[in-house]
């Protein structure tokens, strides 16, 4: 069985500086608080569309993305929010996509499932379950023909690995010692169906053996072991020994699109899950260092807050994209 | 201040929404994200949750009403400075914030919740291809049972189509020797259908494996060498078998024929079964139909579809006519004979027909 951490030590923070500490921290409150401000902004009625969320799931985009260079690429899902965030883009560029803004990172024609920015390395999210696999299998080849020294992570939830695509963009970047890094975030649930109802594997890393690959799986609610983890694959990536396979385990706090009621994770599941969230995690073990205390942190997530609210009124009165940019930038 | 909260889009159609029912009564405080009411959408009974802190002054929905999503269901009273209690803020900051607030009213009453300028995939009547589905779908007023007729028709025809790997072969016949021959009998009168039982009959015995069915690894000839004809008796389809075609002259199937047809008129059970035959024909020369790909009635391993009779511009040793023509598809069991054969065996009826 994985260990699932309850706190995370305080020693595991001494090798890191505080900046680099609380950058993550405040990267995981980001996504939290652009996540519940989102919410309420569909609650409300003022942004149109569904939203797939990822509260709950913010160790596993930090962790990882700390671990890549700015040049380095990561694939994204349905549930990309959080991934766009830790790659880089803004809350601004975002909220102008989810209003269809041509001030959104994909010019208003992406929206939620589909948030990107190449400049920032991440092309715009796949929404297809599995659909980046094969894709982060094609970069990575990219890369190692250019000779460049950038990796490709690649993000996708636990039903992923039952689509035939997890199995053939695998086995290229396996047989070719791809540098991609495949990132499993299993949190236990592919929309309504429970992870052990589609796999007799205990763990999903397992997977890896039949590609003779590394494989791995861990806590995806501790953000320094996510971290330490992605960093291991960044660099056998880079030294050519890619590809690896990370579990990481997490929970999401919401249902899978905000339609859905979410009425079969059982509530015992949901308080233990909820006990063990990453930002908890992360901010207990903060306070326990020199120099930084509760109200320290409460400001990180009041200014985030504030400056939410300012860009999405910005947000709501932009313009959107005009008939006639219609067929401009898509492919058909 | 007030502020109105409205119902969210939880539904997966863009239906309404019906109200179970309130989960907070009026006057009692209200956390961000507190449950407020249950309601059913169209896929599941969900929460709606509150969208500001603050204290519930009125309910507007009642529960067993359906609401529209961006009806107004309730009305909060809101502390203004609600968010920003922590009081860690500089005046100038909640100052900022409230004027903030302010100008979010204004837009947000004037601004319409749906965008002005809608891509084509969003107009409301696009929106739910399930929505759409439900509206189209009302019941045939009469409904029919099936006929015992039709329903072994269906039955066979299907088996038909799933197991027998069929092939398709295209021709058309001379019909002007038919036509004299027509003319001649007068009132006699000669039915299409008799030349081709006749030609079949003798094309048989030519080609005896067009006349075989096939059973499991072999093939078993057809003894009678009886060639079956579709008849249309009100609306049910039903096949009159010839014994001995090939022996009989067109006059005497024309009336084997209609003798039979009038038997099925009158109902009589003896000749609705199905007796086997070498190969059935199917003329549907009395529409407006050239040319069809029929259906295998099983066992046999093929069967004759025959178009309409119609002047056609021919070319024939460098010189341009008009004669009278006919469209015949042969279909073929795969199993029991190759191209070829069928083909050989299609050219030899064609032959046939036009020296009859």
């Amino acid at each position: 069985m994985t260990e699932l951490v309850s706190d995370i030590p305080v020693e595991n923070l001494q090798a890191y500086s505080q900046e680099f500490l609380l950058d993550l921290y405040e990267q995981m409150v980001r996504i939290r608080e652009f996540e519940e401000g989102v919410k309420y902004l569909f609650l409300k009625g003022s942004m149109p569309g569904t939203i797939h969320q990822c509260q709950g799931q913010e160790a596993t985009a930090v962790g990882v993305c700390a671990a890549l260079q700015k040049d380095d690429f990561i694939t994204s899902t349905f549930r990309g929010h959080g991934h766009a965030l830790a790659k880089g883009l803004t809350m601004e560029e975002m909220l102008n996509e989810l209003y269809g803004s041509t001030a959104g990172c994909c010019e208003g024609k992406g929206g939620s499932m589909h948030m990107g920015n190449m400049a920032k390395g991440m092309i715009p999210a796949i929404a297809i379950v599995g659909g980046g696999i094969p894709m982060a299998s094609g970069m990575a080849l990219a890369f190692k023909m250019k000779k460049t020294s950038q990796v490709v992570a690649c993000f996708f939830g636990d039903g992923a690995t039952s689509e035939g695509a997890f199995h053939e963009g695998i086995t290229l970047a396996a047989i070719w010692n791809l540098p991609a890094i495949f990132v499993c975030e299993n949190n236990l649930y592919g929309a309504s169906t429970r992870v052990d109802k589609i796999t007799q594997l205990e763990k999903l890393s397992d997977h890896s053996c039949s590609y003779g690959i590394r494989g791995e799986t861990l806590d995806g609610n501790d953000v320094l072991g996510v971290y330490e983890a992605a960093a291991r694959a960044v660099d056998e990536c880079r030294s050519g020994c890619g590809p690896v396979l990370l579990e990481l385990l997490t929970y999401r706090r919401t249902g899978h699109s905000r339609r859905d009621a979410c009425h079969y994770q059982a509530s015992e599941e949901k308080d233990f899950w909820f006990k063990r969230d990453p930002i908890e995690l992360l901010g207990r073990a903060l306070m326990e260092l020199d120099g930084i205390d509760a109200p320290q942190l409460e400001d990180i997530r009041d200014r985030i807050v504030e400056e939410f609210d300012q860009l999405a009124e910005a947000a709501k009165n932009l313009p959107e994209p005009d008939m006639q940019e219609l067929t401009t930038d898509v492919f058909a | 201040m007030d502020i109105e909260v409205t119902m969210p889009d939880l539904s997966t159609t863009g239906g309404e929404i019906a109200v179970l029912k309130w989960l907070v009564e009026v006057g009692q405080p209200i956390r961000r994200g507190q449950p407020l009411m249950e309601v059913e959408t169209d896929k599941a009974t969900m929460e709606v949750e509150s969208v500001e802190s603050g204290t519930m002054k009125s309910q507007i929905a009642q529960p067993d009403s359906e609401i529209a999503v961006g009806e107004v269901i309730a009305i909060l009273e809101v502390k203004d400075s609600i968010k920003k209690a922590a009081g860690l803020k500089p005046d100038e900051d909640l100052m900022k914030s409230l004027l903030h607030s302010a100008s979010n009213e204004a837009t947000s009453q004037t601004r319409s919740p749906v965008p002005k300028v809608l891509p084509p995939e969003t107009k409301p009547e696009a929106r739910g291809m399930f929505a759409r589905n439900r509206q189209a779908v009302e019941p045939l007023s009469l409904s029919l049972t099936l006929s015992n007729s039709q329903r072994i028709v269906g039955r066979r025809m299907q088996q038909s189509k799933q197991s027998i790997p069929h092939f398709y072969l295209q021709t058309s016949v001379n019909a002007e020797a038919m036509i004299s021959q027509r003319d001649t009998a007068g009132e006699k009168k000669i039915a299409w259908d008799a030349f081709f039982v006749c030609a079949l009959g003798k094309a048989l015995k030519d080609y005896p494996r067009m006349g075989c069915r096939i059973h499991e690894e072999t093939l078993v000839p057809e003894p009678s060498g009886a060639v079956g004809v579709a008849v249309d008796i009100d609306g049910d389809l039903f096949v009159v078998r010839i014994v001995d075609a090939a022996e009989k002259q067109p006059l005497a199937v024309t009336k084997e024929l209609w003798d039979a047809v009038q038997k099925l008129k009158q109902g009589d059970a003896g000749s609705k079964k199905l007796q086997p035959a070498g190969i059935t024909i199917t003329n549907l020369g009395m529409t407006q139909v050239e040319t069809f790909l029929p259906i295998i009635s099983p066992p046999e391993a093929g069967i004759l579809g025959v178009g309409k009779v119609m002047p056609q511009v021919t070319a024939s040793d460098g010189e341009i006519g008009i004669e009278h023509r006919v469209g015949l598809t042969l279909a073929v069991d795969h199993r029991v004979v190759n191209g070829k054969y069928a083909a050989d065996f299609l050219g030899r009826l064609v032959e046939y027909l036009e020296t009859v």
